[in-house]
């Protein structure tokens, strides 16, 4: 089947991937590691940012809920066909 | 407390309370591939009845653990949700199974030393990240697979790779990427 994309914006994606691939391998485990906490940190704080933006009366609780009712429809879409509810009775440990 | 400061204070409680445990999820994958965001931590431990209650204690009331468990369908891995309530960070906890590759990928967990956070924490091997991510499959999964492939290729122990894709059925999908990869 024929590529549907350009063919030179199919070669600049994979000079982009070789060039991310080219810098990560001159990265440590560690370096990565501390990048993904970073990274994952900023993120985390520029959707808690837009979430008050958009709701300026809210406290940090109502953000954080906020937060936690979003990843749990990210959670439900990427769960599915992979987890299912566990209700076995005793194994609850909490 | 900020998001990095929660997991190693849960990585540090789970040592002190000597669970045997290893970080998977995309903190593995990005330690071998290419770092991305994620929304959560995901960590591997060796269940002991007791052992959510004691951490719990240990981490103190700002941390919950959500009181529906899920069941990874291809392992039987029962997963517990512990969440840091005054960001609503997440950190899913998996509790080892039998399956052959969940036991296999334990015994070959390795330590790795941060001593910008001061915390040492141990990590499945990039061989491992491999063999489970084509397991689960998801979207996410094969793009991060795809990159530990191309940033470990020459290191990697491809008989181990495919004795366990072959055992999963996944190698078609292995063959898939490292086609896309090299075209």
């Amino acid at each position: 089947m024929a590529d549907p994309v350009d063919p030179q914006i199919r070669q600049q994606q994979r000079d982009v991937f070789a060039s991310k691939v080219e810098r990560a391998r001159e990265m440590t485990i560690e370096q990565k590691f501390l990048l993904t906490l970073q990274l994952s940190e900023e993120a985390m704080e520029w959707t808690r940012h837009i979430i008050q933006a958009e709701n300026p009366g809210w406290g940090p609780e109502e953000v954080a809920e906020e937060i936690r009712r979003r990843r749990a429809i990210q959670r439900r879409i990427e769960d599915q066909g992979l987890f299912v509810p566990h209700h076995e009775a005793g194994e609850q440990d909490s | 407390m900020k998001n990095t400061d929660c997991l190693v204070e849960v990585i540090r409680a789970i040592s002190e309370l000597h669970i045997p445990y290893m970080v998977v999820g995309a903190y593995s994958s990005n330690a071998y591939g290419l770092s991305r965001s994620t929304n959560d931590a995901d960590i591997v431990i060796q269940y002991r009845e007791g052992c959510l209650r004691e951490l719990g204690r240990m981490v103190g009331g700002d941390f919950v653990v959500d009181p529906q468990m899920t069941l990874e369908v291809r392992t039987g891995s029962v997963r517990n949700v512990l969440r840091y309530r005054p960001t609503g960070f997440e950190i899913e906890l998996f509790r080892l199974t039998d399956d052959p590759h969940d036991q296999a990928r334990f015994e070959r967990r390795r330590n790795v030393l941060l001593p910008a956070l001061n915390v040492e924490v141990i990590l499945p091997t990039a061989e491992d990240v491999v063999v489970q991510k084509l397991r689960w499959q998801r979207d996410k999964d094969l793009a991060d697979v795809r990159v530990v492939l191309e940033i470990q290729r020459a290191r990697l122990d491809w008989n181990y790779i495919r004795h366990w894709t072959d055992c999963h059925q996944t190698t078609h999908l292995l063959d898939r990427l490292l086609k896309d990869l090299s075209s």
